[in-house]
């Protein structure tokens, strides 16, 4: 725990430091990426051993008084999981940074980057360790503005704007429509904000309350995690954000989301089979749906965000299990559940991140992003394409890298689950199967296709020069890349360690947990094996036919364009765009996707102008919120609209589409001519009324007892002197 | 004539001052009256030791003392002062009217009687009237503050929401630090001294002291 502390100091001093140091740019970013890196191997340090022994809660409280009660912190096998996943990202994200951000330097506030990206991480350890509501709740906000100011980055973009307020204002929705009622509700019912006493007060409690609870914890969490309806910010603000920051982003702080939700379903006990439906569904819809959008997207960044979608899926397909399992009373497939997801939290945060720094490694080479204009990158920036290969690899779940591992036992589950009993259980599981292995192949599809258009083939554009990855950026995606391979050879060593998680989640012992996932893995060796046969034949074959070929004499063909086509002088533009080798997918999807594709088709048989544009608009972002927002909006510029005199100041954005006035308009409006005098003694009145009518309420209500109440009286009347 | 009886005497008066603040039209009678108020209830902290039958402490003095300097002579002299160069002497169109608000002034009068009945508190008060005084004149001060227009009679509404805080101070910490009153005093002076140069400007900028042109900045 001392560990945990230590820190979080260090991290915070790092930031202040850095903030003062913003006349020397380069020392503070130095300072800032070395206190990560210093933080995040003191945090890996205390989760380690909490990981392996898989040891009871450690907890202290901190004789600090907060204004809701002492700060307690606690570390158990949830808590102790997450933070491994955050310590290894953020670590490999600080030694990245630190050569990625050397180009920024002088043109943008680095040392206001580095401090805030030193908050960030110090508010998700936070996060992931408070084990109180006050506590829980500051290292929430505190992430979330740190994070808004990270992706507010580059400021002067007008889109990067918009993209951090959809950023922030998304976030805060979420937390303010559905955790905070969720915490108050908890905390009433506990009679207490310490997170440790929940399991005991909701263990009595009806199916009802816990149904409203779990239903609260989904929205407000998935709102963070970016589960599929409530997952508009990702890909908005992933691609405005630099790239150690959409790392970190896609990374870890979606899955804080995933932990609440994981935290949350510790306290519940056993939920109903609908619950657990529910969230097979909404998983299933995200997984899915998120890498149909993927397929669909031209910028990388923004592609890479969709998947996060599509994986968040994945690991609610797990959590949706657990809970099956739980409901049901099946141990096996609460372990093999929660274990699955638990593993893929690590798994995806650990490609997930190569892939966006592989990706920001790109954009730092050829300074764009759009998939359309790159090509034959592989040449220029082999380490990068290997590193972007490797995670590919991991993300489309194939052998013998991490993400076959989870995706395995996931399947494991899903088909444990497909002959538990209950029979709409069962045909859900079955569903789940189905969709797994639809979005395994599509992810496939997608990284055949960003792989190949980006790295392989010509460049398409002359004018983009190509600088080659620097070293240290180089060893940043080392160390994801090394544990993909690591957790994907040796599943063993690293699966068992999740034991501690589900004990936290599912109250299931730790020895079962590991024994269930370990009969569950006993095939994955010999997959695994085999794979690793079958690359290391490929990489012997390439190294063959590159021998032969040096070899003297040898005859060697004259070089051309890889996917020329069979013209007599190809060029790079005529290689297969992003688009065009998405399409024919994208099409087969088209009543659920409803693509855009505007053809100018060339005309006559000297066609000088020919046209093709394709996108595809995200159907929550379109047709949901939108049309919602537009009508709040315009309520909100309805009250606007009336100013004091009585008439309106601003002539009402020309609504001359004949706008009838009905009554609710004009019920409004008076309300709004009422209220809004501008005088400043009608607002002091209001505010006066306001306390009155509290300080009545207050006073008048019935007691039980005179004496304890005696507080919240005087307070109030305090309340009204200030 | 015992102390008790003499101090409920006083707060009966300071309810009647706090109404006749409320139906005066001229400022300067306001500032007046205030004044007064504020000399009675500097001798409340005395006549609270003595009900306590100790003799009074430095600490009851130096508040008394400090009371009377501030709110006695410092503030009234600025707003009086205020009042003669700003040539600003009545308040006019209210925006509830004098007989009107003083009926409203009895009818919160009688509310926080009602109130202070079953209100909880932590120990019993001195006298039974504390409490109820103390309400009505932090409610008078705030209506006060909320149906008059002139940048004055604002300040002056403050200070009597201030006295019903001192009233009730009184009476729930028994033993107020001193630190603690002398630093409100000290407040209330600099927020009195600042308003004082609002309202000059105010009359520069405008020559006059209403607050009505202040919602021109309003956002439309």
């Amino acid at each position: 725990m001392s560990a945990i502390l230590a820190s979080l100091a260090v991290l915070l001093g790092g930031a202040v430091l850095t903030a003062m140091l913003s006349q020397r740019p380069r020392l503070g970013l130095l300072i800032a990426m070395l206190s990560i890196l210093g933080g995040s191997l003191l945090c890996l340090a205390a989760a380690l051993p909490c990981l392996v022994h898989t040891s009871a809660a450690q907890s202290i409280v901190l004789a600090w008084p907060l204004p809701l009660g002492e700060a307690r912190l606690a570390l158990d096998g949830l808590s102790a999981w997450f933070l491994a996943t955050i310590a290894l990202l953020s670590s490999a994200v600080a030694i990245y940074a630190w050569e990625y951000l050397q180009a920024e330097l002088g043109k943008e506030p680095v040392p206001a980057l580095g401090a805030f990206l030193c908050v960030l991480v110090a508010a998700l350890i936070l996060v992931v360790t408070a084990s109180d509501v006050a506590l829980f709740l500051l290292g929430w906000e505190l992430m979330m503005l740190a994070s808004f100011f990270l992706v507010a980055f580059h400021h002067r973009q007008p889109e990067v704007r918009r993209a951090a307020w959809i950023y922030l204002v998304a976030n805060h929705l979420g937390t303010a429509l559905f955790v905070f009622p969720l915490f108050g509700i908890l905390a009433a019912k506990a009679g207490g904000i310490d997170f440790q006493t929940f399991q005991a007060a909701l263990r009595n409690s009806d199916q009802g309350t816990t149904t409203v609870l779990f239903l609260l914890g989904l929205l407000g969490f998935g709102t963070k995690a970016g589960f599929m309806p409530m997952h508009i910010w990702l890909p908005v603000a992933h691609p405005a954000a630099p790239t150690p920051v959409s790392a970190l982003l896609s990374g870890v702080v979606i899955k804080v989301g995933i932990y609440g939700l994981l935290r949350l379903l510790g306290w519940l006990p056993a939920l109903s089979v609908s619950c657990a439906l529910v969230m097979l569904v909404f998983a299933m819809v995200s997984g899915v749906l998120g890498v149909l959008y993927a397929l669909a997207q031209h910028d990388i960044k923004r592609l890479l965000a969709y998947h996060s979608v599509e994986n968040i899926g994945i690991i609610g397909l797990g959590i949706g299990m657990g809970m099956l399992g739980h409901s049901l009373g099946q141990p096996a497939l609460v372990a093999l559940g929660y274990g699955g997801a638990l593993l893929h939290v690590l798994n995806h945060a650990l490609f997930k991140g190569l892939l966006f720094l592989s990706a920001g490694a790109v954009i730092h080479a050829t300074g764009t992003g759009d998939i359309e204009r790159l090509g034959g990158l592989a040449r220029k920036t082999p380490v990068n394409a290997a590193l972007f290969l490797l995670a590919a690899v991991s993300i489309c779940g194939l052998p013998p890298f991490n993400g076959f591992v989870s995706e395995w036992i996931l399947y494991g589950s899903l088909f444990s689950g497909t002959w538990v009993g209950s029979r709409s259980a069962a045909w859900v599981a079955a569903m789940g199967v189905l969709s797994l292995a639809l979005m395994g192949g599509l992810a496939l599809a997608c990284f055949a296709k960003v792989f190949g258009v980006v790295f392989l083939g010509e460049p398409r554009e002359r004018a983009i020069r190509v600088h080659p990855t620097p070293a240290l950026m180089r060893v940043g995606m080392l160390i994801p890349a090394a544990l993909c391979l690591g957790i994907g050879v040796w599943p063993t060593v690293f699966v068992p360690l999740t034991a501690g998680g589900v004990r936290t989640v599912a109250g299931l012992d730790a020895g079962e947990v590991s024994q269930r996932i370990r009969s569950v893995l006993s095939p994955v060796g010999h997959l695994t094996l085999l794979a690793a046969v079958l690359l290391t034949s490929i990489v012997a074959l390439g190294g063959i036919k590159r021998l032969l070929l040096r070899r003297p004499g040898a005859a060697l063909a004259a070089p051309v364009v890889t996917w020329g086509c069979g013209f007599a002088q190809p060029t790079g533009r005529m290689q297969y765009t992003a688009s065009s080798f998405a399409w024919s997918l994208i099409h087969s999807f088209r009543s659920v996707l409803w693509p855009h594709r505007k053809i100018a088709a060339p005309a006559g048989p000297f066609a000088v102008h020919a046209a093709l544009e394709s996108h595809v608009p995200d159907m929550a972002e379109h047709d949901f919120f939108a049309p919602l927002l537009r009508g709040v909006s315009r309520a909100f510029r309805m009250i606007r609209n009336v100013s004091w005199t009585g008439e309106p100041v601003l002539p009402a954005p020309s609504r001359d589409d004949g706008a009838r006035v009905g009554p609710m308009r004009v019920l409004i409006t008076g309300v709004a001519t009422a209220l809004r005098q501008g005088r400043i003694q009608l607002y002091m009145g209001f505010i006066v009324l306001t306390l009155l009518v509290v300080f009545f309420v207050e006073s008048l209500s019935p007691r039980e007892s005179a004496a304890p109440p005696a507080r919240p009286a005087a307070r109030g009347i305090e309340g009204t002197s200030k | 004539m015992n102390v008790q009886a003499v101090t409920d005497s006083v707060l009966v008066l300071v309810i009647l001052l706090n109404l006749g603040m409320l139906a005066s039209s001229r400022l300067a009678t306001g500032v007046r009256l205030f004044a007064l108020q504020s000399l009675l209830l500097a001798f409340l902290p005395l006549a609270e030791e003595a009900l306590e039958a100790q003799s009074p402490g430095i600490h009851a003095f130096i508040i008394a003392g400090g009371t009377i300097a501030m709110k006695v002579v410092l503030i009234p002299y600025i707003l009086l002062r205020i009042i003669r160069t700003g040539e600003v002497h009545r308040e006019v169109e209210p925006f509830i009217g004098f007989t009107a608000s003083v009926f409203v002034g009895a009818l919160l009068v009688i509310g926080s009687f009602a109130v202070a009945m079953r209100l909880p508190l932590p120990a019993p008060p001195a006298s039974k009237l504390i409490v109820p005084v103390a309400l009505s004149t932090l409610l008078l001060g705030l209506l006060t503050l909320v149906s008059r227009v002139k940048a004055i009679t604002q300040v002056l509404g403050f200070l009597v929401l201030e006295n019903g805080i001192f009233i009730l101070g009184l009476l729930l910490l028994k033993q107020t630090p001193l630190l603690v009153e002398l630093g409100i005093l000290l407040d209330l002076f600099v927020g009195v001294f600042i308003m004082a140069i609002v309202v000059y400007h105010i009359r520069r900028e405008f020559d006059h002291m209403d607050t009505h042109l202040l919602d021109a900045l309003k956002e439309t």
